[in-house]
């Protein structure tokens, strides 16, 4: 099975499987248009640092079936082993999801997208901001308005 | 390291993850969510997961509600009816009521193997439209319902009566039977629903 090099933005290479790194589109359409080479494919918006978590996540699901059913991936639990993956501080999880969507891994990116909007589940507008780290730009009176037109929603 | 660093299409995918009812409370965090969460519920509800989610049972009547507009201020969805007006008799001019259900798809089909595409539709809410007596025959009456989980537009027309083709009956009966009729002529109403209303905090409920 052959290997592909990868270059991160901080010049560090990694040696994956061929059909790992496929599993990001992006990859595989470069790997297309060059054909066999033994250069590094660099990759300039991915740090070494996430870029080993991608590539940890891509070996670990490198055998999954392609889902193309946009409604089916998006709708489907977070299964166990990539709600331990996505244990992270907020600053690489939020690094991952860029890089998913950098490197178009749907499914890694769904993930992402699911483990933030768990986060905001069932918090107040307050705890959100709290942390996300949003300011609030509304004025006092904006936010009360705000606040009295979504009265129903807020008790949880 | 702030959320709003993404770009807008990670922004939307999160988005899409999260019940109407955590959509309203991040809208308060700040402007920028506020717009993306408006953005949402209204796209969920004209064109996505929501848009075939309601209908209306007036009288014998079915139809599904299709939405129109979504105010974002009032938080209330506009729908509209696509019904032919119902008809309905009365035998004399009293007021009755129109019984009316609120109907929302049912997601979990009883029958894992059933493959129709058919939506069903189940009773949420329960409702009537008040029909006053005293309306003369021809005039046409808006009515409005403000009911606590829906709102209804309708217009009532109280139909003209065929008094010549109910005389011409009358006569060939007495002619043929020898028998007068003792049933008076009925009213007869058309009832054309105009327009729904509902309230987010309704749409948010189970969804």
């Amino acid at each position: 099975m052959s290997n592909v090099r990868l270059l991160s933005s901080d010049n560090e290479e990694f040696v994956v499987q061929k059909e790992v790194a496929e599993r990001s589109v992006l990859i595989k359409n470069m790997l297309e248009d060059v054909g066999e080479t033994d250069s590094a494919i660099p990759l300039p918006n991915v740090t070494a640092k996430v870029l080993k978590k991608v590539i940890e996540w891509c070996d670990h699901h490198s055998s999954d079936p392609v889902t193309t059913d946009e409604t089916e991936r998006r709708t489907t639990d977070i299964d166990e082993w990539d709600q331990k993956f996505m244990e992270v501080d907020q600053e690489t999880l939020f690094d991952i999801i860029l890089a998913a969507n950098y490197l178009d891994i749907k499914p890694l990116l769904d993930v992402g997208c699911k483990t933030v909007a768990n986060m905001i589940k069932g918090k107040t507008a307050e705890e959100i901001r709290k942390i996300f780290n949003i300011v609030n730009d509304f004025t006092p009176e904006e936010e009360a308005q705000i606040r009295k037109e979504n009265e129903w929603a807020e008790d949880r | 390291m702030d959320i709003t660093i993404f770009p807008p299409e990670i922004t939307q995918l999160i988005l899409e993850h999260l019940p109407i009812r955590d959509l309203i409370r991040a809208e308060r965090t700040c402007k920028l969510l506020q717009l993306f969460c408006l953005s949402e519920i209204e796209r969920r509800i004209k064109t996505g997961s929501l848009k075939d989610e309601f209908g209306v049972l007036i009288h014998l009547g079915q139809a599904q509600a299709e939405p129109q507009q979504f105010d974002p201020v009032t938080k209330t969805v506009q729908y509209i009816i696509p019904m032919d007006p119902i008809t309905f008799n009365t035998m004399y001019d009293h007021r009755r009521n129109i019984h009316c259900s609120l109907l929302r798809k049912q997601h979990k089909l009883d029958n894992a193997a059933t493959t129709t595409k058919k939506i069903n539709y189940l009773s949420q809410h329960g409702f009537t439209i008040p029909v006053e007596s005293g309306l003369s025959e021809g005039k046409t009456i808006q009515i409005s319902v403000d009911d606590t989980l829906c709102q209804l537009d309708a217009s009532l027309t109280r139909i003209l009566t065929d008094k010549e083709e109910h005389g011409k009956n009358r006569t060939t009966t007495t002619t043929n039977n020898k028998k007068l009729p003792l049933a008076p002529l009925p009213l007869s109403y058309s009832l054309q629903v105009t327009g729904l209303r509902l309230p987010l905090s309704t749409i948010a409920t189970y969804s």
